[in-house]
């Protein structure tokens, strides 16, 4: 890294905290500890929160908690939890230290109040990415997430429904969320998103300790652009209970079950804690699909002189049968919005072709340093390894197995020149006379296939006169395997200067490598399969070993656990120091954050392909990019319950491999002149906090400028025949829009709470587009513009609005939601955008119309219910475990899209593929995803 | 108490552990050497000859066929590349060349694969000369267009069976191809003492498709006919095959394939082993 950079940020930071460190001395820490009134015992994960400022905290291991930045005068400070009696303490804050002792604390399960129920949503984030639309060119979408719920109302509010109705925060495309946990980034470092499949099951262990939604500063992190959340699983801040949980639902799953365990911290300074989830389904909501995960995490804690020392350990085996997109067409035919052309049967069981199967633990080692009430200093060393295994049919010289390929389609004998109506109806007759026979997988016919297909490889491995005979698989079931190891190093220290300043810095160290390769799973009945490039073979003819895939092991005979096709990995290393100041003042508070690092990456290939024989074997040249941010805001309260705030942000972001490298499986070549892409965000709003009203409104402007993109897909023109990488340099995109937010309490046992969410999110301008083929080995590209400005991104519904009711009498807690979601737009293909894909049709004809416009799906209303009940079971568990303090049976429901709404279009794309013969857009139709009508959950808790 | 919370906890799990694990998948057996023996009522020469009594397009150039059923074993399929969305099979009496709308199909129908072919919604056209089954005919400014089998329905017309067979080529000279093509259409033959022209000697066998041009007419002789000139034919080679860029041999000697007709006689190789030169030159 830059000395100058640092240097920079050092110089920043100490002008700006010795420039006010004689300002008026009028903030105050507050500090206490909790003592369990039944046992004696320090009682950990309590929150404290004081209202009025919109802070809050947790207590630790040992009972103790910290609130610092508390301005003089009177506070009022609220204790509760779901398992405890709420306590409200009135503070006077009239010194620099005020130290409210030891608090008595009586567990009590009944007082329970819907904000703190922590039981979140069933709903997890990993449900709307069981979606495969690879074939496509079209990564699933996920947008970003939480872990768990969340305490802010807009994203409490927002949260269930990102994942069932793909909303994006702010209309922005994946990533640019942080999530740490125990000091540990959990952002790929190639895609920045987060795998929640591996974390999203073990929410009873991730205590949720900071989250910043947007720009403002976190304790923690730096931040991305759409927020931050920080995340404690060591044992020591774990409750001490045990729970088990139960959930029962037709969702992607039918049943879960959770177990934990968590000791507390016994008077050695130690803490264990353990626990176990797992779901299954034999076939989820979608046909076809199946789900068998498990989920674990262990940890211990020590306490060390004035520290605490964690290890913990997570990990998730998931098992998933994928959903598909379609088109309408084979949505109709089918007669159903939840086709799947994934499965198929095989020996009269359901089978299918895509499954994903990952298992990634991450392990964390962290020291956590409290020397003084004004002081923490985290540093932490993370490993997360495994492969993630996404199963595939591949075919050599074969047709698609898929039922609802276009060809196999009605609709293409109409785009036919002439168009054959008659072999149409013929073919929509015969598809609905038996929609099953004709649009799943026909698995006996693919082990026929195979079983016809004698031949002989010869010279295998390149030995001259080494022959070998057998049935040539035409078809075989493969993974794509991803084989991730990822360590992370990470310190961050937070010091309280005074009364006013607060200082939070780090430093991030990462080191990730993927391996990236093709991995033979099933020979589908034959003895071998190829190792060539099957779209080489007809063009590259006049090249020696063209069609090679891997010129040091030629010709080989590849068996079951082979690997094949291309094997490479992308290797990435980044370091980054950050530093933050948060200044709090009666009025005014502000704050100022710098960072600054190196990302730099390479491409290790493992094979030499016969096109690229120079190119694709051995380390690449490192691609190095200088990366930096600034960010900084600042908030005018006009009283307690007012407050005005603006954040701004400018960043220097790497290009992803992923976008850098045109075709990572062949070669090692780039786009142009990589860079870094530049961001620029700017958020301001105005809060209001009153006894029955609290009201958020903000708006956004979020600019990214200077990015590439690459959008790959197999293009079957016979002119093509090949996978097509569309390279788009100096792409600008925008999102601009406000968030609304408001919560009136009626009464003590009913509020009110709305949001809204409008924006919009487009494509800023005309950005150039390359076109590269996968078996060219020429680097020529022709180059054109595609006229996009002022397109939507696909970032789901740009328009959203939730109106909910909350009853809560006693142990109750009711709650209704009315949603209603607007203005989702399909995700275009940028070569339908330009010149050539117009053909000779005049600007405002019909058929340019066709070509051009982009489709807007239809809005969706939905309405959701949900209850819950606790009980308290102390008498009955007293006969079970006399020991124990109390037992809290938690019982919940909920129904999602209770007016069967089956026509919820969550999310769409053009296809890839285009018909630049007859200029016919219906030829390659959109293709959509569907989400679930009614569909319900019931979930069980008891913890003791 | 605490270790009975344990006991407790840790016989869930492995009562959750139990419960419906995945499966393998077994290999089913292979049924593609049974031959379902479907009763056959016309054979591929009272078939063709309907072909050979209709006109070569136009009006009348095709008609619908009855409920009847065929079988053949498949001589020429599209693994190369040359034959395109197209099969020909042949039985003891005659052969028919299938249109498919589909690639591939030999994935299904290979060369050697006996199929029965269910006729009934079928049509029956004599194609520019050469007797054809197809899915259905058009007319179009007077030309006609036959199309192929839809993939949907190929189940529903065609029934694979034994496999493999072995057809043998039926040995003939160049010149009773020409003085009778009737008899030899959509056999495969077997002719001996061929050699290519002299100006297509030592050039690929077809153009690359860059090129523009689809496919290449080469010229064949049959060296034991005297009458030379009066032996010669069109070898039709496309673009699209995977012999492409084979180099055409200098030799003579024997060359197999299907005798064809688009207008005018052709022959159609299935891929270069088709053509075994092994002799000095020497027709002339």
């Amino acid at each position: 890294m830059s000395c100058k950079v640092i240097a920079l940020i050092v110089l920043l930071l100490s002008i700006t905290t010795f420039g006010n460190a004689q300002s008026s001395k009028n903030t105050s820490i507050i500090k206490g500890k909790l003592i369990n009134a039944t046992n004696k015992t320090p009682f950990n994960g309590v929150k404290i929160a004081i209202p009025s400022l919109n802070v809050f905290t947790s207590s630790d291991g040992d009972g103790n908690f910290v609130i610092s930045e508390v301005p003089y005068g009177s506070q009022i400070v609220v204790i509760s939890n779901y398992n405890i009696k709420t306590e409200t303490m009135n503070v006077v804050v009239n010194k620099e230290l005020v130290d409210l002792g030891d608090i008595i604390i009586t567990p009590n399960g009944v007082d329970m109040s819907p904000a703190e129920n922590s039981e979140i949503p069933t709903i997890t984030i990993d449900e709307n990415s069981n979606t495969s639309s690879e074939d496509d060119g079209v990564s699933a979408q996920n947008a970003g997430g939480s872990v768990m719920g969340s305490r802010d109302p807009f994203l409490n509010t927002i949260f269930g429904l990102v994942a069932i109705y793909n909303i994006h925060y702010r209309g922005l495309q994946s990533g640019g969320h942080d999530v740490e946990v125990n000091g540990i980034p959990l952002n790929n470092l190639e895609t920045d998103a987060v795998n929640f499949n591996q974390f999203g099951k073990l929410y009873d262990i991730f205590r949720l300790r900071d989250q910043v939604y947007g720009l403002g500063p976190s304790s923690y992190s730096f931040g991305g652009k759409t927020g931050t959340e920080y995340h404690d699983a060591s044992a020591a801040n774990q409750y001490a209970e045990t729970k088990i949980g139960y959930v029962e639902t037709d969702r992607n799953y039918n049943k879960g079950l959770t177990l934990t365990h968590s000791s507390g911290l016994n008077k050695n300074g130690w803490a264990y804690e353990v626990s176990f989830a797992k779901r299954w389904a034999e076939q989820g909501y979608f046909p076809g699909t199946s789900y068998n995960d498990y989920a674990y995490s262990a940890g211990v804690s020590k306490k060390l002189g004035k520290g605490m020392l964690n290890l913990t350990t997570v990990g998730s085996p998931i098992d998933h049968g994928k959903t598909s997109t379609a088109t309408k067409e084979a949505f109709q035919l089918d007669g159903s919005n939840y086709y799947n052309q994934n499965w198929g049967y095989d020996n009269g069981k359901i089978r299918n072709a895509r499954v994903e199967k990952e298992y990634r633990p991450l392990t964390i080692l962290n020291y956590e340093y409290k020397p003084n009430d004004k002081t923490r200093w985290n540093t932490a060393v993370g490993y997360e390894f495994g492969k993630d295994k996404n199963s595939f049919i591949d075919y050599y010289n074969a047709s698609s197995p898929y039922g609802s390929y276009y060809k196999n389609m009605p609709s293409y004998y109409l785009t036919l020149n002439p168009p054959d109506s008659v072999d149409a109806a013929i073919v929509r007759k015969q598809i609905l006379a038996n929609p099953e026979a004709a649009l799943q997988i026909n698995w006996n016919r693919l082990y026929q296939d195979n079983f016809l297909n004698t031949q002989t490889m010869y010279n295998v491995n390149g030995v001259s006169g080494n022959n070998y005979t057998g049935k040539q698989s035409e078809y075989v079931l493969s993974n794509a395997v991803a084989n991730l190891k990822k360590f992370t190093f990470n310190t961050n220290i937070e010091h309280a200067l005074t009364e006013n300043i607060n200082l939070t810095g780090g430093l991030t160290v990462t080191s990730q490598s993927t391996e990236n390769y093709n991995q033979l799973a099933d020979l589908l009945g034959g003895d071998y399969y190829i190792n060539y490039n099957q779209f080489a073979s007809q063009q590259y003819v006049s090249t020696a070993n063209y069609n090679q895939n891997n010129l040091n092991q030629p010709n080989a005979v590849i068996k079951v656990g082979d690997k094949y096709g291309g094997d490479y990995a992308i290797k990435v290393n980044n370091a980054f120091l950050w530093g933050q100041a948060v200044y709090t003042y009666d009025k005014f508070s502000f704050f100022m954050a710098v960072n600054a690092g190196d990302y730099s990456f390479h491409r290790d290939g493992y094979f030499r392909n016969g096109l690229f024989a120079n190119n694709s074997f051995g380390n690449s040249p490192t691609q190095n990019f200088l990366t930096y941010a600034v960010k900084g805001g600042l908030s005018y309260k006009v009283d307690l319950r007012n407050i005005f705030f603006v954040n701004a942000e400018f960043t220097a972001t790497p290009p992803t491999p992923q976008n850098t490298y045109i075709s990572a499986g062949t070669r090692d070549f780039t786009v142009n002149n990589p860079s870094v892409q530049y961001n620029k965000t700017l958020e301001a709003g105005y809060s209001m906090n009153a006894n029955k009203l609290s009201v958020r409104v903000l708006g956004y402007v979020s600019e990214v400028t200077n990015a590439t993109e690459i959008k790959r897909f197999f293009d079957d023109d016979p002119a093509y025949y090949t996978f097509v990488n569309y390279v788009m340099t100096g792409e600008d995109t925008r999102a601009i829009g406000t968030e609304l937010s408001l919560i009136y309490k009626l009464s003590n046992k009913i509020n009110i709470l709305g949001t809204a969410s409008v924006g919009q999110s487009f494509y800023a301008n005309n950005p150039n587009i390359n076109v590269y083929l996968d078996n060219n080995p020429s680097t020529t590209s022709t180059t054109s513009t595609t006229y996009i400005k002022n397109y939507y991104l696909a970032a789901g519904p740009q328009s959203s609005y939730v109106v909910g009711v909350n009853y809560h009498p006693k142990s109750w807690n009711f709650n209704v939601n009315f949603n209603y979601f607007d203005r989702n737009y399909v995700e275009i293909n940028p070569n339908r955008r330009t010149t050539a894909a117009a053909g000779l049709y005049m600007q405002g004809t019909p058929q340019w119309e066709s070509i051009m416009n982009q489709e807007e799906l239809p809005s969706v209303f939905t309405m959701d219910l949900r209850a819950g009940k606790n009980l308290q079971l102390s008498k009955m568990s007293k006969r079970i475990n006399k020991f124990s303090r109390k037992t809290v049976l938690n019982i919940s429901a909920n129904v999602a899209n209770l007016l069967n709404n089956t026509d919820i279009i969550n999310s769409g794309y053009e296809q890839l593929r285009y018909d630049f013969t007859n200029y016919n857009p219906a030829k390659f139709a959109n293709k959509y995803s569907y989400g679930m009508g009614i569909n319900f959950s019931i979930n069980a808790s008891l913890r003791f | 108490m605490k270790y009975l919370r344990f006991a407790f906890a840790f016989s869930l799990i492995s009562f959750s552990f139990s419960s419906c694990l995945r499966q393998a998948f077994d290999t089913p057996p292979d049924v593609s050497h049974l031959d379902p023996n479907i009763p056959c009522n016309v054979t591929l020469k009272q078939l063709s000859n309907i072909a050979f009594s209709m006109p070569a397009t136009g009006a009348g150039s095709y008609r619908k066929l009855g409920d009847s059923t065929i079988y053949g074993i498949v001589t020429a399929d599209d693994r190369s590349g040359n034959f395109y969305k197209q099969i020909v099979i042949q039985d003891t009496t005659g052969g028919i060349t299938v249109s498919i709308a589909q690639t591939n199909i030999y994935n299904d129908y290979p060369i050697g694969r006996k199929i029965y072919i269910h006729l009934k919604g079928l049509v029956i056209a004599n194609y520019k000369g050469l007797p054809e089954i197809g899915q259905s005919g058009s007319i179009n400014g007077g030309t006609t267009a036959i199309a192929g089998i839809p993939s949907t329905l190929e189940a529903t017309y065609i029934t694979g069976a034994s496999f493999p067979n072995t057809v043998t080529p039926q040995q003939v000279r160049l010149g009773d191809l020409v003085a009778n093509p009737n008899k030899y259409l959509n056999k495969l033959v077997t002719i001996q003492n061929m050699e290519f022209d002299s100006s297509d000697v030592g050039i690929t066998y077809a153009p690359s498709v860059y090129s523009g041009t689809i496919a290449a007419s080469l010229t064949v002789y049959d060296c034991n006919d005297t009458n030379y000139t009066g032996a010669s034919m069109i070898m039709y080679n496309s673009a699209y095959a995977t012999f492409q860029t084979a180099i055409t041999p200098s030799g003579k000697g024997t060359m197999t394939g299907i005798f064809s007709m688009y207008n005018t006689a052709q022959f159609l190789i299935r891929d270069t082993t088709d053509i075994v030169l092994n002799q000095p030159r020497g027709c002339k």
